[in-house]
């Protein structure tokens, strides 16, 4: 229990100190407006350039074109909302890579939290108190990964305020449920796990570094190459590798009305287009999703432990 | 109680900073004395369990601190000042010295609020508590520095060089607050300032350049220049070189030297009562030679 409450105490410092310095606030702040961004640049470029495309103007033509496939006004409205969802689901899939940047942002932006208690001279009086090398680095990496996802549910509420108005305003409709749905799960599967990942790889790299800017250059590093390393472990099928497991498993479970409607008067598979992987692509189980996670998880134990014992070697700590 | 037995400390391969180091320590207040580079911060900070020695054994309140467990044991009862103190400039006094207490263990919420009260006001911060510790003068930021080492109500409190920046006021009072805690648990005050040690400590030990020079009372270090030390009177000539210069002072007549050592008797010697700083400046004279 007291173990529990050092690792919280150096959390909460962590925290409060990490927003009055600033740079990972900054950081994740970035990665979300540019992801944010990056998701609804596709479907309001394509109704700014479409504009005949519009639900509140449908004309004569329009309305038989419906009739035709068994449609009625409000009948399509519906899946007029669904396909502005759909939309932005195909933005989000090329927008995912922009997650990337999580990597090369965040670890700069977090190594310098243990270099900092040095730079402070604040080391030597935390070492002197009764926490192992352990307790002090859990609290650090805790520390750092809630402050980012502070930020990153910020970003995520103003994101979703853009996306209403964005509905709004081309749909004449409120973001359907199961919109906000996917995205609340996409940033918790898979947003969640990048930031976690880059900000302990920060953190862990700073531990060898006495000062913040000798650490910033190993810690841009160690974030660029946990793109290749990333890419590589968690491709989810050979077919398709521009996302990872937990992503493309989500994508692939997504199922809109419109999608249906879509393929009935297409005789395409759904969601085939862009960057998304279509109807008959190869799917992954939750079992590939857990295990993505167990693998990274290992991983950063590993750095870890191998951080801890360079504390216990270099400060006896 | 406090065993140190045959300590040495080697930085690299060359730099000895402490060549077999023998000391016993008993409750009270122990004050350790020595020249820059004497090897008395690398002690401390074996002592405290935040350096690993080369060789020989430290036991502190019947805990090895070589030991990972010895160590977690010492720091649980230990009350620790280093010598560069450093502090979060972004977090208020309070912030901070909350943070040290919930790592010191202090986790029931009544108790750590009324040891806060109680060592803010010992320490003279109260009113400057939840200012930030940015806006702080150095004497201030010492102080915080005590105020963190008494949390926790520690059984042995480490100060390396507490005195380091602070106004004359200040030094009296935290001379004073040591010699207070000392009554409750084992005190060592490292320092180079001597008045530190003769006005607060009743055992003592001089290193230098990492041996143990001297270990007793400040008043057998006293006893060993008694009859050595004489104020002098030049027309403005400096003494024989074989006398210990303490003290240089321009009068009317010429300039009055404090000595130790055996003058001639030309310079008409008048004897003066020793301190512990002719002692001690009279055991590195004569160490040097």
């Amino acid at each position: 229990m007291k173990t529990v409450r050092q690792i919280l105490a150096i959390a909460r410092t962590e925290i409060r100190f990490g927003f009055r310095r600033g740079g990972p606030v900054v950081m994740t702040a970035l990665i979300g407006l540019v992801v944010g961004v990056g998701i609804l640049v596709l479907p309001i470029s394509n109704f700014v350039l479409n504009p005949s495309f519009n639900i509140k103007t449908l004309t004569p033509d329009q309305v038989a074109k419906l009739a035709a496939f068994g449609l009625t006004i409000g009948e399509f409205k519906k899946y007029f909302t669904d396909f502005g969802a759909d939309m932005t689901i195909m933005g989000a899939g090329m927008a995912w890579a922009l997650m990337l940047l999580a990597f090369v942002l965040l670890p700069p932006a977090t190594v310098s939290s243990i270099p900092a208690d040095r730079k402070f001279g604040v080391g030597e009086l935390l070492r002197s108190t009764p926490i192992t090398g352990g307790s002090y680095l859990a609290g650090k990496i805790l520390g750092v990964i809630a402050h980012v996802l502070l930020i990153a549910s910020i970003t995520l509420a103003l994101f979703f305020i853009a996306l209403e108005v964005f509905f709004l305003h081309f749909l004449q409709a409120s973001i359907p449920a199961y919109l906000v749905y996917f995205y609340i799960t996409l940033t918790l599967l898979d947003g969640l796990p990048i930031l976690a990942w880059g900000s302990a790889v920060g953190v862990l790299t700073g531990v060898a570094f006495a000062t913040r800017r000798g650490a910033s250059l190993p810690g841009l590093a160690m974030g660029i190459l946990s793109i290749p390393f990333w890419g590589l472990a968690f491709t989810p099928v050979k077919s398709y590798s521009t996302m990872d497991v937990a992503a493309y498993y989500l994508f692939i479970n997504y199922h809109s009305a419109a999608q249906a409607f879509e393929a009935k008067v297409t005789g395409q598979a759904p969601l085939g287009l862009f960057f998304l992987p279509g109807g008959g692509t190869a799917v992954v189980s939750i079992r590939q999703v857990l295990w993505m996670y167990t693998t990274a998880f290992l991983i950063l134990l590993a750095f870890a432990i191998l951080a801890r014992l360079w504390l216990k070697w270099k400060e006896n700590f | 109680m406090i065993t140190v037995l045959q300590l040495t400390k080697t930085y690299g391969k060359k730099v000895q900073a402490l060549r077999g180091v023998d000391l016993e320590i008993g409750a009270g207040m122990f004050g350790l004395v020595g020249p820059n580079g004497a090897g008395k911060t690398t002690l401390m900070r074996i002592l405290a369990g935040l350096l690993r020695p080369t060789s020989g054994s430290v036991i502190v309140l019947g805990n090895d601190v070589t030991t990972g467990r010895g160590k977690l044991a010492v720091k649980s009862v230990l009350g620790y000042l280093p010598q560069e103190l450093g502090l979060y400039p972004d977090l208020s006094a309070l912030e901070f010295l909350e943070y040290i207490a919930l790592l010191k263990g202090v986790t029931d919420k009544t108790e750590r609020e009324n040891q806060l009260k109680e060592i803010l006001e010992l320490v003279g911060l109260t009113g400057d508590a939840r200012r930030r510790l940015r806006t702080f003068s150095g004497g201030m930021k010492r102080r915080v520095g005590v105020a963190q080492a008494l949390l926790g109500k520690p059984q042995l409190l480490i100060v390396d060089e507490p005195t380091s920046g602070m106004d004359p006021e200040e030094r009296v009072r935290l001379r004073n607050l040591l010699s207070e805690m000392a009554g409750r648990c084992t005190v060592i005050l490292s320092t180079h300032i001597v008045e530190d040690i003769s006005q607060s400590c009743n055992d003592m030990a001089v290193l230098h350049l990492g041996q143990v020079l001297f270990r007793g009372s400040p008043r057998e270090l006293i006893s060993q220049v008694r009859g050595l030390v004489w104020t002098i009177l030049t027309k403005g000539e400096s003494p024989d070189a074989n006398l210990v210069v303490i003290s240089t002072m321009n009068v009317q007549d010429g300039v009055q030297y404090r000595v130790v050592g055996k003058p001639s008797e030309r310079y008409h010697p008048a004897p003066v009562e020793p301190s512990l700083e002719d002692g001690y400046l009279w055991l590195m004279h004569s160490t040097h030679n």
